[in-house]
C-alpha cells in the first residue's frame, strides 16, 4: 500500500511541477516582452533568472535531463546580464524569447510522457556565442555523467573510497570557535556523526574554562580528544567536518590498525565506551538549564543503582554483625540510605522527557488516518509537558498510535452519520496526559459512536472467548476487546489493522506496567485511560525466601501480609487449596508450585494477599520475609529471554541476583488450575 | 591462510574452541541464582558489574554430560545483542588458527555435535572441536 | 521535530516537505524570506532549510536576519541550492548558515543533512 501511495504522491508533485513550469513560463514571457521598456531594471532580470532557475531545479529533481541541460545553459547566459557583465539589447531579448519557446517545447514534451524533443543546434550555438560565465559547461560526454558534471562539481570533491577491511584507529583533536555555535551548529552533532562511523571514545578538555565569574557565556572554551575505531576511510571522517570550514579545527591522525596481533593473553573485559561526554560552552537562555547527553544520565542511574546495592550490602553486614540500628553507625547508615534514596529519585526525574515528543508524532497519524477513512477529525492535545521516564516513553508510541487509529476508524463516525445524529461533522479526539497519585495517566477520548456492548458480547461469543449466557458487567464486556483473537485479520481494516489487535496494545502496555481502563457511552464517545508508572528502573518490593532462594515481589501488588496458619488451609480439589481471608476465602498458590521444587510446606509461614489490576485476589504462600526495600530493576530479556513468572531481576546487597515475581503470572497459574478443575468435571 | 585466534577450553576431557572475537570476559566459576522456569542446562543468573547474565552449563547443553563435571571457569560470550556466560571445566590457552588446520566433522558425529561444532582443529596433535558461537546462543535461548 | 522549508518553487517545497515528512518531521513551508520570518513565529522550527535565490528576501538576507533574533540565533540553517562555487559557500557561511546541500534534490542526502545538524 505504501508503494502506491509513494508513486501517487510523486505523480502529484510532478503535476505541480508542470503547473509551476507553466506559471514560470508565463511570467517569463511577460517579463521578457516588457524588458525592452526597462532594460536596466535589475529586479526584472533577476525575476527572469529565477524563472529559469526554478524550472532547472525541479527538472533536476525529476531527472529531466534535456530540460536541465538547456535551462542551465540559458541560466548561465542570463547570469552574465544579472551580474552586469553584459547589457540587455534588443538582440539579446530576441534570443531570450527564442529560448523561452524552446523551454516551452521541452516542458510540453516531458508532459506528454517522454515524447522526444531535440533542442535545435541553432539556439544552442546562439547561446554559446555569449562569453562563458563562471558556471562550467556541461560536457557532451555520456548522458548519465552529464548531470553530475553540471551539479557535482567543485563542492562535492570526488572521493576515492578505499574501505578498510579492519577497524582503523584515528586520534582526532577537536576545537571549535565561538562562531561555530553562532552558525547553529553544535559539537554534539559532530560527535554523534562520528559515533555513527564506529566506536568513539571522547575526552573533554576543560582546562581552558575560566573561573565562573570570568566565563563569557557565548565563548567556546572546550577542546575534545577523540579516539575513533572505524572501518571508514579518513575521507569519510573528514567529510563530517566539511561544513564547518575554519570554525572547526580538527586534526585527524591515523594511529594504527586495530590490535589484531599482540601478546597472547587472556582477554580482559573492555567496556565498550561510547559515553558521549558533551558539554556546550555555555547556555543560550537565561533559565538555568544545562544540556546533558542522555547516556550520561543513564550511566548516573546505573551508578546510583550500584550505590543502592552497596548500601544493601552494608546493612546486611551490620545485621550479621549485630550492629544495632540505634547505634552511631546505625544512624549514619540510615541517614545515608535516605540520601541515596533522594539522589536516586532526583536523577530519575532528570531522565524524564515531556510526553510532547510522542504526542507530536501522533498528529501526523491522526491526519493520515482521517484522510484514509474520509473522516473529519480535530485532535486536541493537553498536558504535553507532562514528564515521563524515557524508558516508558519509548514504548508508548506504538500502542498510542494504534489506539488513535482505532478511535478514528471505529470510534468516530463519518461526517454524514455525525450530521444525521445532530453532531458536529468534525469529530473531536482528545489526547490528554497528567499526573495522578504518582502515576502518569494518558487519556484518549473520542466523541464518536461509543462502544456497543451488545455487539461486543455477540462477537466474543462468536469467537468463543466467552460462553453464551455468561454474566458480565459493562466494564468486563468492554475489556473483551483486549482479548486475543477478538479482532481478527479478516475484518481488520487498512487503517487500524496492520495485523495488530487491541490485545497487542494491552500487552505492550503491560510490559511497561501500564493498566488500561475504558469508559464509554453509546452515541457520545469512548475514553481509554492508560495509567503508567513514572519509571521502570526502580521498584519498591518485599524480599522473601522460598525454597531456600530469595525473591522479590512488587509491594504495590501486595495488599496485606499475614501469618500463614497451615491448619486453616482447606482442600478444595486435587492439589488445590483455599484459605480464609476476612469474611471470604482465597485461592492458594504456594511458592513451591511455581518455583518447581517439591516441598512438604512445613517452612511456609507467610501469606501475601496479592491483588492484580482487576482487583482479583489470591493467597501466595512463602517461607519468610527478609526485608522491604527499593530495588533496581534489570530486564532479563536484555541477555536472556522471556521466562514465565519472572521477567525482571534485581541485584541484592550480597551481589547475588534475585528474581522479581511477575504477579500477573500468579493469576495465570490460578486460571490454569481452574481450567484443570473444569476438565476434571467433564 | 586466514589467521584467527581461538580460545581453547575443556569440557571434561575433551577440548573445544571459540573464536576470540566473541569472548567478552573470563571469570572464575561461581554459583548462580537458579532460574526457576528455565531448562536444566541453565545454571541460573549471575551479576557481572550490575548486569544480570544467564549462566549456561555448556557440556550439559551439548548433551555431553550431566552436571557432574568439574567447573572452574565461566566464559562470557557476546553476540551483537546479548551476553551469555558458559561454565566450562577449564580454560586452556589461546591459539592461532590457520584455515588449513580445519577438518570437517566425521559423518557419524551426533546431531548435537554437528549442531554446535563446525569442524575439528588439529593443534599440534591435539584434537579440538571448534564451536559455533551462534549455535551456542540459539541453544541457550531455547 | 519542526522544520521550516523556504523555497519560492512550489515543486521544491513539495518535494522537500514530502521527504522530510516521510522522515517523521513536521514541516511548514514559506515562499521567501519575508514569508519565512512570519511563519517562524508560532512554529519554532528546530531546523530551517532554505533556497538561496528568492524574491523579496533571499536566503542570505534571511539567514542574517535570523542570526540577529534571539529565538533563531542558534537554529541550524541549511541551504538547499543549485548554486555552487566557493564564493557562495563563503557568503552563506558568513551570513551564518550551518551547512548546505547541493541540488539535484536527493532525499537521503537531505535527511542525512538534517540529522547532521539536529543530532
Amino acid at each position: 500500500m505504501s508503494a502506491t501511495e509513494f508513486t501517487d504522491d510523486m505523480d502529484a508533485i510532478r503535476q505541480i511541477f508542470f503547473d509551476e513550469c507553466d506559471e514560470q513560463l508565463a511570467l517569463l514571457e511577460e517579463e521578457l516582452t516588457t524588458l525592452s521598456d526597462e532594460p536596466e531594471d535589475k529586479e526584472k532580470i533577476n525575476t527572469i533568472f529565477r524563472c529559469v532557475h526554478s524550472i532547472k531545479g525541479g527538472a533536476a529533481a525529476f531527472g529531466m535531463e534535456e530540460l536541465v541541460k538547456f535551462s542551465h545553459l540559458f541560466e548561465s547566459v542570463l547570469d552574465l546580464f544579472r551580474s552586469g557583465a553584459l547589457s540587455v539589447t534588443t538582440e539579446s531579448i530576441a534570443t531570450f524569447l527564442k529560448c523561452k519557446d524552446v523551454l516551452c517545447d521541452i516542458v510540453a514534451a516531458f508532459k506528454n510522457e517522454g515524447a522526444a524533443c531535440e533542442v535545435g543546434p541553432d539556439i544552442v550555438a546562439e547561446l554559446e556565442r555569449y562569453p562563458h560565465s563562471g558556471a562550467p559547461e556541461p560536457e557532451p560526454s555520456p548522458k548519465d555523467v552529464e548531470m553530475d558534471d553540471i551539479f557535482g562539481m567543485a563542492f562535492a570533491p570526488v572521493q576515492i573510497k578505499i574501505e578498510a577491511l579492519v577497524d582503523q584507529q584515528f586520534s582526532i583533536s577537536l576545537r571549535v570557535t565561538t562562531e561555530f555555535y553562532e552558525r547553529g551548529d553544535d559539537v554534539r552533532n559532530i560527535l554523534i556523526a562520528l559515533k555513527e562511523l564506529g566506536t568513539l571514545q571522547i575526552e573533554v578538555n576543560t582546562d581552558a574554562v575560566p573561573l565562573i565569574g570570568d566565563i563569557s557565556p557565548e565563548r567556546s572554551y572546550l577542546t575534545w580528544n577523540l579516539l575513533l575505531a572505524t572501518q571508514k576511510s579518513r575521507g569519510d571522517v573528514e567529510e563530517i567536518f566539511e561544513w564547518s570550514g575554519d570554525d572547526l579545527q580538527a586534526t585527524v591522525t591515523l594511529i594504527a590498525d586495530n590490535v589484531t596481533d599482540g601478546p597472547a593473553s587472556l582477554p580482559v573485559a573492555v567496556e565498550e565506551k561510547i559515553d558521549l561526554q558533551i558539554k556546550k560552552p555555555t547556555e543560550r537562555k537565561e533559565s538555568a538549564t544545562v544540556r546533558v547527553d542522555i547516556q550520561r544520565i543513564d550511566k548516573l542511574v546505573d551508578l546510583i543503582g550500584e550505590l543502592v546495592i552497596n548500601q544493601g550490602a552494608i546493612q546486611s553486614q551490620m545485621r550479621r554483625n549485630k550492629v544495632h540500628g540505634d547505634s552511631v553507625l546505625g544512624n549514619v547508615v540510615t541517614a545515608q540510605e535516605q540520601l541515596i534514596h533522594e539522589l536516586q529519585e532526583n536523577v530519575i526525574t532528570m531522565r524524564a522527557y515531556p510526553i510532547k515528543t510522542v504526542f507530536q508524532k501522533l498528529g501526523r497519524v491522526v491526519r493520515e488516518t482521517a484522510r484514509l477513512t474520509e473522516k473529519q477529525v480535530r485532535l486536541v492535545l493537553e498536558g504535553e509537558d507532562t514528564e515521563v521516564d524515557r524508558s516508558i516513553l519509548e514504548k508508548l508510541s506504538d500502542p498510542l498510535t494504534h489506539m488513535l487509529r482505532n478511535a478514528i476508524d471505529h470510534g468516530i463516525e463519518s461526517p454524514q452519520a455525525r450530521s444525521l445524529a445532530g453532531k458536529d461533522p468534525e469529530g473531536l479526539l482528545r489526547l490528554r496526559a497528567f499526573q495522578r497519585s504518582g502515576r502518569i495517566i494518558v487519556e484518549i477520548q473520542d466523541d464518536g459512536a461509543g462502544l456497543d456492548a451488545d455487539r461486543i458480547y455477540e462477537k466474543a461469543v462468536e469467537k468463543k472467548i466467552i460462553e453464551r449466557g455468561q454474566r458480565l458487567d459493562l466494564e468486563e464486556i468492554y475489556s473483551l476487546i483486549f482479548e486475543p483473537g477478538f479482532s481478527t485479520v479478516a475484518e481488520v481494516t487498512d487503517v487500524s489493522g496492520r495485523g495488530v489487535g487491541m490485545d497487542v496494545v494491552k500487552q505492550s502496555l503491560q510490559q511497561i506496567n501500564g493498566r488500561i481502563f475504558i469508559s464509554s457511552a453509546k452515541g457520545k464517545g469512548t475514553t481509554f485511560s492508560i495509567s503508567l508508572p513514572f519509571t521502570l528502573s526502580v521498584i519498591e518490593g518485599i524480599i522473601f525466601k522460598a525454597e531456600g532462594q530469595d525473591f522479590v515481589i512488587p509491594v504495590n501488588n501486595v495488599l496485606e501480609t499475614i501469618i500463614f496458619d497451615a491448619k486453616k488451609a482447606f482442600h478444595v480439589g486435587e492439589g488445590k487449596y483455599g484459605y480464609p481471608y476476612r469474611d471470604g476465602y482465597l485461592s492458594v498458590i504456594y511458592a513451591s508450585d511455581i518455583i518447581g521444587t517439591s516441598s512438604d510446606g512445613v517452612n511456609q509461614k507467610i501469606c501475601f494477599v496479592v491483588e492484580n489490576e482487576n482487583e482479583e485476589k489470591l493467597a501466595f504462600i512463602v517461607d519468610k520475609i527478609i526485608d522491604h526495600s527499593r530495588f533496581v530493576v534489570k530486564n532479563l530479556e536484555d541477555n536472556y529471554r522471556k521466562i514465565a513468572c519472572f521477567s525482571t531481576a534485581t541485584i541484592l546487597g550480597d551481589g547475588n541476583v534475585a528474581f522479581i515475581l511477575d504477579v500477573e503470572f500468579l493469576f495465570g497459574e490460578l486460571l490454569k488450575k481452574r481450567e484443570g478443575s473444569l476438565e476434571e468435571r467433564v | 591462510m586466514i589467521m584467527e585466534k581461538a580460545l581453547v577450553f575443556s569440557l571434561g576431557s575433551q577440548e573445544f574452541s571459540v573464536q576470540i572475537s566473541a569472548v567478552k570476559e573470563i571469570k572464575e566459576w561461581a554459583k548462580a541464582t537458579p532460574f526457576p522456569a528455565a531448562p536444566a542446562f541453565v545454571e541460573g543468573a549471575v551479576n557481572v558489574r550490575g548486569s544480570v547474565i544467564p549462566l549456561v552449563n555448556m557440556a550439559q547443553m551439548m548433551g555431553l554430560s550431566d552436571d557432574n563435571d568439574e567447573k572452574k571457569a565461566i566464559i562470557f560470550l557476546k553476540d551483537d545483542k546479548k551476553i551469555i556466560g558458559f561454565s566450562v571445566s577449564n580454560v586452556t590457552d589461546i591459539s592461532d588458527i590457520d584455515e588449513e588446520d580445519f577438518r570437517p566433522l566425521p559423518e557419524l558425529s551426533s546431531d548435537n555435535l554437528k549442531y554446535y561444532s563446525n569442524g575439528i582443529l588439529s593443534l599440534g596433535g591435539r584434537l579440538v572441536f571448534s564451536v559455533n558461537v551462534s549455535s551456542l546462543f540459539e541453544g541457550s535461548l531455547q | 521535530m519542526n522544520i521550516l522549508v523556504v523555497d519560492d518553487s512550489r515543486t521544491m517545497r513539495d518535494l522537500v516537505s514530502r521527504e522530510l515528512r516521510g522522515g517523521g518531521y513536521d514541516v511548514e513551508t514559506a515562499e521567501d524570506g519575508v514569508n519565512a520570518l512570519e511563519k517562524i513565529k508560532g512554529f519554532s522550527p528546530a531546523v530551517i532549510i532554505t533556497d538561496l535565490n528568492m524574491p523579496r528576501m533571499n536566503g542570505l538576507e534571511l539567514t542574517q536576519t535570523l542570526r540577529t533574533q534571539d529565538e533563531t540565533k542558534f537554529v541550524p540553517i541549511i541551504f538547499l541550492t543549485t548554486e555552487s562555487g566557493d564564493e557562495l559557500r563563503r557568503a552563506a557561511r558568513e551570513a551564518g548558515a550551518t551547512g548546505w546541500i547541493v541540488k539535484p534534490f536527493d532525499g537521503s542526502k537531505l535527511l542525512a543533512a538534517v540529522r547532521r545538524v539536529s543530532a
